[in-house]
């Protein structure tokens, strides 16, 4: 795609028709119109698909076919005029270009505009690019003489764009009228980078090397500018679309660092500042391989409106458990908490050795008690002792200590999204660069 | 998405700090749990 350079930006001048010029095909007769003479070098007879030169006075022939063949219908017809960024464009010219290894096509459409000049429109898969040539060339960060080399950046107007496909194309198929002497099977290297919705990229043949910038257009936006029926809808991702999953998790990605580095400072703090105070301290009697029941703490005073309560018990339990029920009383209000918890310990030997299980202690939290006066009914119960006496056990009541629980668990609910954000991110990425031929999603060695 | 997760995100921190300053458990499912005895079964070797 070789192109006229940018011109300077002017208030939208009004598409004057253009002065039409037409002539007989020098091939098959037919009659052919040229929309734009002295700005197109080349035009295709629609009848027979001939490309003549329409700078030569006798309309020499670039191209000739003796058959009508016509393997691609543009979507939007020659002579359409439609409104993009601002501008009315005109379509031109229309041609079919494929890569040369591979036989993978997309099709082209040449835009004009008397006081812009020329812009094209590529359409892939039903995804569209505006492409327009510019005349500054890109910084590179290799120094290598070839276009499209692995791992190669370019950097242009602050843009960083990343190598997505480089190869050989040719020419398929032409209609209009073209800027240069177009040719059926002419050959380019090329090369695709991106930094999306923007894409660069890079035509290069033996006489030129031609840059150019794109930017993603939505099929809803082709179809409104140049009011068509119906514009296909489009399959896959393409290279430049907008990252829409990559954006929202840049943003999400750092709001899940705030908010992790929020609720991580909050249990610092509410881990500092926990009053852990010894509210009752009882020993109590049980009987060993039996039950004691009705047993009642004296009454002592939790502080603070409202915190949780931690209950310790500790029994001297060995290949023997203790088991304690009980529940938390307001002295005042009469408001029951109640719970039970088992203390046992084993140990042994076996084939493999030596063994322990179990503990002598065992802890619960019962969470939100209001501040006041409490007592506890306890009845407890025992077994796997050799002896059938009566022992000590102990049971301390501390109010206010450090929940470690909800930091996690509150971790856990604040990642959820933020996971599925990076997962669809990587989808979107995995299926962008699924069609490159410098994939970063698959590893060398597959 | 996001301004969903800023709304939800900043729903939870402002649950856990007001969780935390009044000892409450927000999700416990252990203390819901019976605990009786179970006698010596997964034991670990020293």
């Amino acid at each position: 795609m070789a192109g006229n350079a940018d011109i300077p930006d002017v208030p939208n001048p009004p598409v004057t028709k253009p002065r039409v010029k037409m002539f007989a095909c020098p091939n098959c007769g037919g009659s052919i119109t040229l929309r734009y003479p002295g700005a197109s070098m080349s035009v295709v007879c629609e009848n027979c698909q001939s490309i003549i030169d329409v700078n030569d006075e006798n309309y020499k022939i670039l191209t000739k076919f003796f058959k009508q063949a016509k393997p691609f219908t543009p979507l939007i017809p020659l002579g359409q005029r439609g409104s993009l960024k601002g501008k009315t464009w005109e379509v031109i010219g229309f041609m079919a270009r494929s890569d040369v290894n591979s036989a993978y096509f997309w099709t082209e459409y040449l835009l004009f505009n008397p006081y812009y000049g020329y812009r094209w429109l590529v359409e892939d898969k039903g995804h569209w690019n505006f492409i327009t040539t510019i005349k500054k060339k890109p910084e590179s960060n290799l120094r290598v003489a070839g276009i499209g080399v692995m791992g190669e950046v370019l950097t242009l107007d602050g843009k960083r764009y990343k190598v997505f496909n480089s190869g050989r194309t040719q020419v398929d198929y032409v209609i209009g009228e073209f800027y240069w002497r177009v040719v059926i099977g002419s050959q380019t290297n090329t090369a695709d980078y991106i930094d999306p919705p923007f894409m660069l990229s890079c035509e290069k043949d033996a006489s030129e090397v031609v840059w150019s910038t794109g930017e993603y257009i939505s099929h809803k936006e082709i179809k409104k500018a140049f009011k068509l029926d119906k514009v296909p809808d489009p399959i896959g991702t393409a290279a430049t679309e907008p990252p829409r999953a990559k954006e929202s998790w840049g943003k999400m990605g750092m709001l899940w660092a705030l908010f992790l580095a929020f609720i991580t400072c909050a249990q610092i703090w509410l881990s500092g500042t926990s009053p852990y105070e010894v509210a009752c301290d009882y020993r109590g009697i049980y009987l060993q391989n039996g039950k004691q029941n009705d047993q009642t703490t004296p009454v002592f005073t939790l502080e603070k409106e409202k915190s949780n309560v931690q209950i310790t018990v500790h029994a001297p339990v060995s290949n023997s458990w203790f088991y304690i029920s009980g529940e938390l009383v307001n002295n005042t209000t009469g408001a029951t908490y109640p719970f039970e918890r088992t203390v046992e310990y084993y140990y042994g030997t076996d084939s493999d050795g030596a063994w322990t299980e179990g503990s002598s202690e065992s802890a619960l939290t019962i969470s939100a008690v209001p501040g006041g006066k409490y007592y506890l009914n306890l009845d407890t119960e025992s077994g796997g002792y050799a002896t059938k006496y009566k022992d000590q056990y102990n049971l301390k009541v501390v109010r206010g200590v450090p929940l470690y629980d909800n930091y996690f668990w509150f971790a856990f609910f604040l990642s959820i999204l933020p996971l599925v954000s990076w997962s669809t991110m990587r989808q979107e990425e995995a299926s962008r660069w699924a069609n490159s031929d410098f994939n970063p999603y698959v590893s060398s060695s597959e | 998405m996001v301004r969903f997760y800023f709304v939800t995100g900043s729903l939870l921190c402002a649950i856990f700090v007001y969780a935390g300053m009044n000892g409450y458990k927000v999700v416990d499912p252990f203390a819901v749990s019976a605990s009786r005895p179970l006698g010596p079964g997964g034991h670990y070797h020293k």
